[in-house]
């Protein structure tokens, strides 16, 4: 037997790989090997998943296109009923004793036909409402559901539909002019808050797509204020700031659990990018700039691999 | 030792060498590694380029010259360097310089065949010598992708279904009887997915997406294998196989890399294959020449097709 298996090694794809490699199994035996590491009920429940998570995609997508079609011969309050009752269906069919994961489903059916509700109202009554207000009406009508159901799916569906709400509104209407750009980083910020108040019932990817989204709003912002005009933004410095206060967050985080390396990574992959963006615009030899951030990345990736290391 | 481990050891084991070290490494650090490899070879690359200009060469030469010294540094720097940000930096050198050979060679010659050739042939030499699994996946992709433009540069029609023929069967028999010197595992992947994403955007003729599919119908039905234990379950396979290869090719090749990724029970691989099922479903319905309204009704009837799919699934679970 391998002497320098260490006890408790989970029997894993990698581990039976090594193992082949080494000559333990036999020829010809690798893919009944590799059958004995899966774990089939847990790639079962994925794979039944992924299959509703597409039947459910196409059937909301055909009565988006049925809408879309805007037929002709079918009356406004009609078409508005119709999308109504599907709306309500789904909402009531998710109380019943289904499983929780028709259920999140049924749900999720419901909010996004919320919207499809609005687009058919506007397609109707042409009521030439700004598209921001469409969103954010959207955004309060499903915020009950998102905040009741406690699926993060449903919560990244809030988040983007009242993000575009934001978007829209910061891109397109005067009054926001007085909003400061780091605004745009405001939602995303307090999903990674909640996600910190509740890192053991939070899954760990929303937390880490809250972060990435937050970190991309903040380097942007602090790339255009260190080599752009610091100016040009209505409150200046705030991306710089709050890029500093994320990554200082994640630094601490990462040392007191001794944990969670792809949220320390993420951070000191922005700082780099806006160091890059520093060297590219101050170094004027090429061979300079390849240098030094080949010596950026080095120092970062070496000193992250140690933290993985040690933890 | 843990008991699964003790089923494994107990079924095959007899006296055995110690294992070769654990070399993965995490996603993120490779990730980073890699962004950093690719800007710093970037700005390298720019050096390089403003220091050949004054040189007088042919742009073909120049890259060329270009190809050579990243190939060369990438494959001394792989060599010598131990750490992770210097194998990416050596992997992104490796790359770049099949890609600048390759595409000169091709400029200079005017033969694809050539630049073919020279693709493989940089592809053998890194994969053997900097043994890296992200390197050898994006050398071979590149070299299967300079083979998958030459067959189909030469408008035979049949190349690229005749040549998936061939890929299939060789990328999963590396798969799942693969060497045991050097892991091959990488390039394999890269045989089975560079040829699926070309083909069915580039050989519009639909007889021949139908024949370029149908080994990667026979290739999922082979891998599902264990899992199609008995007849009903056999035939609704072949079922959903003949249907997806008649209606939408590309589904078929998706739905080979999710077969690959249960039973290599491989998570990088499920998400390569979930996101080219997204892709083809939405180019099958982006594709399908009808209105709007029977395009609604299409995808509302593939919808429950695909709920009654999960609750056949679901009832057969419990």
């Amino acid at each position: 037997m391998p002497k320098s298996l260490p006890p408790d090694t989970p029997l894993t794809p990698s581990l039976v790989h090594r193992l082949w490699m080494a000559g333990v199994i036999p020829a010809g035996k690798y893919a009944e090997a590799l059958d004995l590491a899966r774990d089939d009920h847990i790639w079962a429940m994925w794979g039944r998943r992924m299959v509703l998570a597409l039947a459910v995609g196409q059937i909301l997508t055909g009565v988006v296109f049925f809408f879309a079609y805007n037929w002709a011969a079918l009356p406004g309050l009609a078409k508005i009923g119709m999308v109504l009752a599907a709306l309500v269906a789904c909402a009531l069919a998710s109380r019943l004793p289904l499983p929780e994961v028709v259920r999140g489903a049924l749900l999720f059916a419901a909010a996004l036909l919320v919207g499809v509700v609005w687009a058919v109202f506007g397609q109707h009554y042409q009521t030439g409402a700004d598209f921001w207000g469409l969103f954010a009406l959207w955004a309060a009508l499903i915020l009950p559901w998102a905040a009741t159901q406690k699926s993060p799916i449903m919560w990244v569906l809030w988040l983007v539909v009242a993000q575009t709400g934001l978007g829209l509104f910061m891109a397109t209407q005067a009054a926001a002019d007085r909003l400061p750009e780091i605004t745009f980083a405001a939602l995303p910020a307090l999903a990674l808050l909640a996600f910190e108040a509740r890192t053991e019932r939070i899954p760990r990817w929303f937390g880490l797509t809250a972060l990435t989204a937050v970190l991309g709003i903040v380097t942007v912002l602090s790339i255009i204020e260190v080599i752009g005009d610091a100016d040009t933004l209505s409150l200046p410095w705030t991306g710089t700031a709050g890029l500093l206060a994320v990554v200082a967050v994640t630094v601490l985080r990462a040392w007191r659990t001794r944990r969670d390396l792809g949220a320390l990574s993420l951070a000191v992959g922005a700082v780099c990018m806006v160091i890059v963006a520093v060297v590219i615009d101050a170094v004027d030899v090429w061979m300079l700039s390849a240098l030094l951030i080949a010596g950026l990345f080095a120092a970062a990736v070496s000193g992250l691999n140690a933290c993985r290391v040690r933890s | 030792m843990s008991a699964p481990v003790k089923v494994l050891l107990d079924r095959y084991a007899t006296d055995a060498p110690s294992l070769p070290p654990d070399t993965s490494t995490p996603w993120f650090l490779i990730g980073l590694a890699s962004i950093g490899a690719i800007l710093a070879g970037a700005a390298l690359m720019m050096a390089l380029v403003l220091l050949l200009e004054g040189a007088d060469m042919t742009p073909e030469a120049l890259g060329m010259v270009c190809g050579v010294i990243a190939l060369g540094g990438g494959l001394v720097i792989g060599l010598m360097g131990k750490g992770l940000f210097l194998n990416q930096f050596s992997t992104t050198g490796a790359v770049a310089g099949q890609v600048l050979l390759a595409g000169s060679i091709f400029e200079y010659t005017d033969s694809a065949a050539a630049a073919v050739v020279v693709a493989w042939a940089v592809a053998g030499l890194a994969g053997t010598v900097l043994r890296d699994p992200l390197q050898q996946f994006l050398s071979a992709a590149v070299a299967m992708g300079a083979t998958c433009a030459w067959v189909l540069d030469a408008e035979t029609g049949v190349g690229l279904p005749l040549m998936m023929v061939c890929a299939v069967p060789l990328g999963l028999a590396a798969l799942f009887t693969p060497p045991r010197r050097l892991d091959v595992r990488p390039a394999a992947y890269a045989v089975l997915i560079v040829p699926l994403v070309m083909f069915e955007p580039l050989v519009t003729t639909y007889p021949l997406q139908v024949m370029g599919a149908l080994p990667y119908a026979a290739g999922a039905v082979w891998v599902l294998w264990p899992a199609l234990i008995t007849p009903a379950r056999t035939a609704v396979a072949v079922a959903c196989a003949v249907a997806f290869t008649g209606l939408a090719p590309g589904v078929m090749g998706a739905l080979l890399l999710l077969a690959v990724a249960w039973r290599m029970g491989n998570r990088t691989v499920a998400g390569v294959g979930v996101i080219a099922l997204l892709a083809f479903v939405v180019r099958y319905y982006f594709d399908v020449d009808v209105t709007l309204l029977t395009k609604s009704g299409l995808l509302v009837a593939g919808g429950v097709l695909t709920l009654g799919l999960w609750m056949v699934w679901r009832r057969m679970a419990t």
